[in-house]
């Protein structure tokens, strides 16, 4: 931190360092103002020290990922937005045709339901459907006279169908960032992940659609699931559950590496959990409920070779032991 | 040096009466037990070390405004996170930071949002374009409809609010 003795320095000589901070910072600097400058520097003691503290703030950005960080304190911030312009923006969105952004934090914000990291969430919607939400999921609701259509933004649902109470008979679809799901049954999963989407079906069958014009549509069966992007339709693999473990509130590892089962584990958390590349490979089998992580961290660090570091609350390390 | 005396009685019955009140408050807007339970906590530790505690007259509404508080920043905090982590996923492996220097980073850039926070949305724009993206000062005024005499200021002005915050 900064040197307790420089706090006293007088605001006039602050306010000068910080106007030679903003001349030196245009990129047009004239060699007489640069002379200015150092003039200035060598007139008095107070003069570099008020200088130190503006390359100690400069410092602090040059070693910042600009990029990352950029894009980190241009995040959409509550404190400065009215809840009016938020829905405003929203608003857009919405008739854009749920043009989906990297930036979905503000959609997930104002999304119709949602939960929040580690809870899972029964709705049922007005056509007596049941959606559940898995941790960190929002989604909104679009029902039209000829749709039953739900918005995934982030997180993964389960569906259960029900007919549609309105017998209008409506089909019944989920749109993610890569493409549409239409229910060909009753119950299935949609997961929106980083640049795809994963469905699995649990009894009857789904039709998956990409976004992109002409990409191959395909038919799920109950048992089967895949991922896709916008374009193409990955491989099918088979699922031997009636429903998604998560439903339940169970994580559910088949011998899984550790740092996948971390990766999995870090959905229901806040902070960030890593696993030394040493112990990666480490199988875990069981079922693990999903109600206390900390109890389920103790339980490896018990079982396996592994101990647990939190020097940081929202930073858990997992190191061999 | 005067050492602050607190009633204790009076925290033991503003707990008392409030505490899980609060909690429920909390766990409508947080829909997490586990941080409801945190925020909660550090509303109480903030009434108990604020120095109007003996002049409270609605309890609830007071500590409901810090709890307000409490949560924004904590939004604020995952925001930046999340906005972090997510752009940094997507850099070449050979350019990625270590969860070690994440974290540091991401400590930095917590302390620099506070530090720019209360700086009107322009001055702070221009001040993060120029530190991170690098642009000039007439690239800058074109983005936010400005001249570069007026960048000029803005940058200035920012720099004077970070060399005399409090750190």
């Amino acid at each position: 931190m900064i040197n307790q003795d420089h706090n006293h320095l007088p605001p006039s000589v602050l306010a000068q360092a910080a106007n030679w901070f903003a001349i030196l910072g245009s990129g047009q600097v004239s060699q007489a103002q640069t002379m200015q400058w150092k003039q200035w520097l060598e007139e008095h003691p107070d003069h570099r020290a008020a200088w130190l503290k503006v390359e100690y703030f400069t410092g602090k950005f040059q070693q910042l990922p600009a990029h990352a960080a950029s894009a980190a304190l241009n995040a959409p911030d509550m404190r400065r937005r009215s809840m009016v312009k938020v829905l405003a923006i929203f608003g857009m969105i919405g008739l854009s045709g749920w043009k989906l952004s990297k930036e979905s934090y503000i959609q997930e914000w104002a999304a119709d339901y949602q939960t929040a990291l580690g809870e899972t969430k029964t709705i049922l919607l007005a056509d007596g459907s049941k959606v559940i939400l898995d941790t960190n999921t929002a989604f909104n609701v679009a029902f039209t006279s000829d749709l039953r259509r739900l918005q995934l933004i982030s997180g993964e649902i389960y569906i259960e169908t029900s007919p549609d109470n309105t017998n209008l008979h409506r089909p019944f679809v989920v749109d993610s960032q890569e493409g549409r799901t239409r229910a060909l049954g009753t119950r299935f999963s949609v997961r929106q992940l980083e640049n795809n989407s994963h469905v699995s079906v649990f009894a009857d069958a789904v039709e998956i659609e990409p976004t992109k014009q002409g990409a191959s549509k395909l038919i799920l069966h109950a048992g089967q699931s895949t991922y896709f992007t916008n374009e193409k339709i990955d491989v099918i693999h088979t699922i031997n559950s009636e429903r998604p473990a998560w439903t339940q509130g169970v994580l559910l590892a088949d011998n899984l590496p550790l740092s996948e089962f971390l990766l999995q584990l870090n959905r229901y958390r806040y902070g960030y959990i890593t696993c030394d590349p040493k112990i990666a490979n480490l199988r875990i089998v069981g079922a693990f409920p999903l109600n206390d992580i900390d109890r389920i961290l103790a339980s490896l660090e018990n079982t396996l070779p592994i101990k647990i570091d939190q020097s940081f609350p929202f930073w858990i390390k997992v190191l061999p032991s | 040096m005067t050492t602050k005396i607190i009633d204790d009685n009076v925290i033991t019955q503003l707990y008392h009466e409030h505490h899980s009140w609060l909690l429920g408050w909390l766990n409508q807007r947080v829909q997490c037990r586990l941080l409801a339970e945190d925020h909660a906590h550090d509303t109480f530790i903030r009434v108990i070390t604020s120095k109007d505690i003996h002049d409270i007259r609605e309890p609830r509404a007071y500590l409901t405004t810090i709890a307000k508080g409490l949560l924004v920043n904590h939004w604020r905090r995952s925001a930046i996170e999340k906005a972090y982590l997510d752009k940094i996923t997507q850099y070449p492996e050979a350019l990625t930071p270590s969860p070690e220097e994440n974290a540091i980073i991401l400590s930095t850039l917590q302390e620099i949002d506070g530090l720019l926070n209360e700086l009107p949305s322009n001055v702070r724009k221009a001040f993060l374009m120029s530190q991170l993206d690098g642009l000039t000062y007439v690239e800058i005024g074109k983005r936010l409809g400005v001249s570069d005499r007026m960048v000029k200021k803005y940058m200035s002005r920012a720099m004077l609010h970070c060399l005399t915050a409090e750190l």
